[in-house]
């Protein structure tokens, strides 16, 4: 029985650990894209001297 | 020790289907960039503020909410001071006294009823003109666009969305540790919870605070439940059961005050988890009967989060704590047998499951940072030690909640005690 479960924690360790690693990858990837569209947005805004206040990043 | 551990790997299932959920909806959202246009018809929006003593926060909601991006004409603001002991209405007629708000559609109603918020809502409800309500509570200040974003919307399918909901954002962060832990839990539920639920199923919770529903909806479905502790859990769960829809709208936001005070914060949150445990046993019958799959799945939901997965989590800190206090004791008598482990010769199995509890916990602050990598700014690393610091302080304390939240609901039904006590969180002036 402790030999069953042993690996099945096993398992299951590696499968938690690959799915954080893929979870850690697409976090930098949204965290790149927010924040270059946000400074591009910006670099535009100041070049252009835009005033349209209402303009919304998300 | 093994169902506890297989029920922890289950929650922990969900909740990485739940992260998948938002980080794809938030892959596919990173790179807009939201323009205000005119929309093609402006319905007209009664917003109900209920406020019960609330003379310290209800001037700034009040001008927040005149100020919004949204013709002044289609507004009908009905601000309610609901049975107030303190200045409340004193502090909306010095609003409403400005030149800039003389001409708004504003009626100042002093109630002095039952029912609590759902007892203002019904009131409303029968006195408002607009085509939607939209609910504001006295401390949530809505962002300019927040109503505009709203209504946006609900108009891209009026028949489905009957319901529409944003985000709430913590005005009062940066105040102390609980503030800044409040506001990453407030930040997870909205950016990964609301988000990945609304993206994986179409499935909305109603917030407090900051919707708009269609007024001739709530009426059809019989308004709220008076004296409910969780009004806006328990209309979800009706909108749910009629098979329309409660959208996302997640860039519309308000502003909302936090309980600086552990006390504050303790009270809100058992009134919170009380309500939801109501509700849940309220609608368990639903799993069971021929109910509208959301409905299934939302009770299923919060019933594992509520019962289960708290169940689980409890009994795993029992076994923690029982054997760390084995092992203190057993500096003092060397024969003392550990009583949790699958053989205490077994380092092997011991590695593996702390190697799992690591990740568990990276888990958890990996999902505050994906929610704070999803603003401008907002993902530090002093967000991610704040999120390690959160796992054994804050976090560990809405265990102590929900135990005492089973047992009231639990006391309340044996001993027939009215437990919709409404206890009103505390607001500071800042």
């Amino acid at each position: 029985m402790v030999n069953w479960f042993f690996w099945l924690a096993m398992e299951i360790t590696l499968i938690f650990f690959i799915l954080v690693m893929i979870l850690f990858v697409l976090q930098w990837i949204i965290y790149s894209r927010v924040e270059k569209t946000m400074l591009h947005y910006d670099k535009q805004h100041y070049a252009k001297g835009d005033d349209d206040w209402w303009f919304k990043r998300y | 020790m093994i169902i506890t551990l297989a029920s922890i790997w289950i929650c922990l299932v969900m909740q990485i289907f739940t992260l998948s959920g938002a980080i794809d909806f938030w892959l596919k959202h990173s790179t807009k960039v939201i323009k205000i246009t005119p929309l093609p018809r402006y319905p007209m929006i009664t917003i109900v503020v209920p406020a019960h003593n609330e003379e310290v926060v209800i001037a700034q909601t009040t001008r927040a909410i005149l100020d919004m991006n949204y013709p002044a004409d289609r507004v009908e603001l009905l601000l309610y001071a609901d049975n107030c002991a303190d200045k409340t209405v004193d502090e909306m007629r010095r609003v409403l006294a400005d030149p800039r708000y003389r001409s708004r559609n504003v009626k100042i109603i002093e109630r002095t009823g039952s029912g609590a918020k759902a007892g203002v809502l019904n009131d409303a409800l029968k006195i408002a003109h607009g085509d939607y309500i939209g609910v504001y509570d006295a401390d949530a200040m809505p962002e300019t666009n927040a109503l505009y974003f709203l209504v946006r919307k609900a108009l891209e399918n009026p028949e489905r969305y009957v319901a529409v909901f944003g985000r709430n954002k913590t005005r009062n962060a940066q105040q102390n540790f609980l503030t800044k832990c409040i506001n990453q839990e407030i930040v997870v539920t909205q950016r990964i919870q609301h988000c990945g639920i609304w993206h994986l199923f179409r499935i909305g919770r109603i917030p407090g605070t900051n919707f708009i529903i269609q007024r001739q909806f709530v009426q059809e479905i019989g308004g709220w439940r008076n004296g409910a502790l969780t009004e806006d859990t328990d209309i979800s769960f009706k909108i749910m059961q009629t098979g329309k829809l409660i959208a996302l709208a997640y860039n519309s936001e308000a502003f909302q005050q936090e309980p600086e005070r552990l006390h504050d914060y303790y009270v809100q949150r058992l009134r919170w988890a009380k309500g939801n445990y109501q509700v849940v046993i309220h609608n368990f019958r639903h799993l069971f009967d021929h109910s509208n799959w959301r409905v299934k799945l939302e009770t299923f939901y919060y019933s594992c989060t509520f019962f289960w997965f708290n169940a689980a989590i409890v009994l795993s800190d029992i076994i923690f704590l029982a054997n760390v206090g084995f092992i203190i004791a057993r500096f003092f008598n060397p024969y003392l047998v550990i009583p949790f482990t699958f053989g205490e010769s077994n380092i092997l199995i011991m590695q593996v499951l702390l190697l799992n509890w690591l990740l568990m916990i990276i888990l958890y602050i990996l999902q505050i940072s994906v929610a704070m990598a999803t603003q401008f700014g907002q993902a530090t690393t002093r967000q991610i030690w704040l999120a390690l610091a959160s796992y054994f302080t804050y976090s560990q304390l809405f265990i102590v909640i929900s135990i005492h939240a089973v047992t009231s609901v639990c006391l309340d039904a044996l001993l027939g005690r009215n437990g919709n006590v409404w206890i009103k969180t505390k607001r500071f002036n800042n």
